[in-house]
């Protein structure tokens, strides 16, 4: 079963990254980012473990980098320490709730911006602050937006007591 | 395992993700050609998915792009009657001085503009972040798409070819922050460089502060490049803003073409 559902949530992240794509980059109006592939990666190591979420993460972002990214491997390396930084978390004590999740992906969209910034600044690109500060204020929220998508969808399949907290608690 | 063991392992892990992310940076930064055959696999790989997913979604996206056209449907009403009137105007005209202008061609014996040898392509793809602004096709080197060609529609300039895979290639849009491409002005024959910028504006630049450019002057491209035809439409001039001390003007374009509506674009062959 968990051979399964770590099949079926690798089939999931290349969809993701498809719908990033051809679907995800017409949404892109006044500075609304989604970020599909940070999202699944996140929900990912939730359910599976950090090691297939920083698995998945780096075969994920490298199929983006590979497919559209000016620096290849730099999504990798982003998808990656946000599935670690994300264990980290839940190992320090946070409780497996809807709210923690919020803040996994709010906090995980401001680093992996930031790490992103840092890298364009040292590959010698131009940054423009206010359009960071607009990114840093908006897409945390679209990315929230989607753990109401994608996290049901990568739980579909999954036992009922692996749940995110989403649905029934058990009767007692 | 013991949690301290799976957490040594897990580091392990990220230790050499890591360093793998750091040399394939580097790799790919060195322009290898290792890195170039796997993002030809990867793009072939993908294409036919990819054409599916797009053709699937496309009346969502029709439908994003028509809310986007509705909220500046009033602003370009405005701006295509002015245009409207102008180009009612001058059409009797232009077409005595074309008949003028190929009468005279042929006493003088000078070659009519050919027609460009192109080859039309059906986008299946989008990327648009603060550093890039691209699109993919669906056709690639087997159809004779190479590197640096110029990709147009019936709007004009859409961009360049930076990456041609066997079925499929990427194209950077005007508007990408690397994009860089020779133009004319058409009315003051003045040349200048077309950029694009972070915020997903064009801006033409290296035209001297002391030219005078108007609002609305047309764009196109200029003779210069390889691949690029001369007098390809761009776009025409929305803003011009002088800054003290600066020997330049600086020239907002708005481009012709709408990258985020186009479905069919052709690549010019050379």
């Amino acid at each position: 079963m968990k051979i399964f559902l770590r099949v079926l949530h690798f089939l999931l992240l290349v969809l993701f990254l498809i719908l990033q794509l051809v679907f995800v980059e017409h949404l892109k109006l006044y500075h609304i980012n989604f970020d599909l592939i940070l999202v699944a990666v996140i929900g990912i190591t939730l359910m599976d473990g950090v090691l297939y979420g920083m698995i998945y993460g780096f075969i994920g972002g490298l199929l983006l980098d590979l497919m559209v990214g000016n620096i290849v491997g730099l999504s990798a390396l982003i998808y990656v320490i946000c599935a670690f930084i994300v264990s980290r978390i839940i190992v320090i004590g946070f409780k497996r709730k809807i709210l923690t999740y919020v803040f996994l992906v709010f906090l995980t969209t401001e680093l992996s911006l930031i790490i992103s910034v840092l890298f364009y600044y040292l590959f010698n690109y131009s940054i423009n602050m206010k359009e960071f500060g607009l990114e840093i204020l908006i897409n945390p929220s679209c990315n929230i937006i989607l753990v109401f998508i994608i996290f049901p969808l990568l739980q579909a399949g999954g036992l009922r007591k692996d749940e995110f907290g989403f649905l029934y608690k058990e009767k007692a | 395992m013991t949690p301290t063991k799976r957490n040594l392992r897990n580091l392990i892990v990220l230790i050499v993700i890591i360093v793998l992310c750091l040399i394939v940076i580097t790799v790919s930064f060195k322009d290898s050609n290792l890195i170039k055959k796997v993002k030809i696999s990867t793009l072939d790989f993908f294409k036919p998915i990819q054409e599916k997913t797009f053709a699937f979604f496309k009346p969502v996206t029709n439908l994003t792009n028509s809310i986007r056209d509705f909220f500046n449907a009033g602003e370009k009403l405005a701006v295509l009657r002015e245009e409207n009137a102008a180009l009612r105007k001058d059409y009797s005209k232009n077409i005595n001085l074309k008949i003028e202008n190929n009468a005279l061609r042929e006493l003088l014996g000078i070659e009519i503009r050919k027609d460009f040898n192109t080859v039309q392509a059906k986008v299946i793809g989008f990327y648009k972040s603060k550093w890039q602004s691209e699109a993919i096709l669906n056709i690639g080197r087997s159809s004779g798409v190479l590197e640096g060609m110029a990709v147009i529609n019936e709007d004009g300039l859409v961009g360049t070819v930076i990456f041609s895979a066997n079925n499929s290639c990427k194209v950077r849009l005007i508007n990408d922050s690397q994009s860089s491409i020779g133009t004319r002005i058409l009315s003051s024959r003045k040349l200048g460089i077309i950029e694009g910028s972070s915020e997903g504006k064009i801006y033409l630049n290296y035209i001297s502060a002391e030219e005078i450019v108007q609002k609305g002057d047309i764009a196109i491209t200029s003779e210069f490049g390889e691949y690029i035809p001369s007098e390809v439409l761009i776009g025409k001039v929305k803003r011009v803003t002088e800054i003290p001390g600066d020997p330049y003007k600086k020239i907002e374009i708005d481009p012709y073409v709408n990258f985020w509506t186009m479905e069919y674009v052709l690549v010019i062959k050379k």
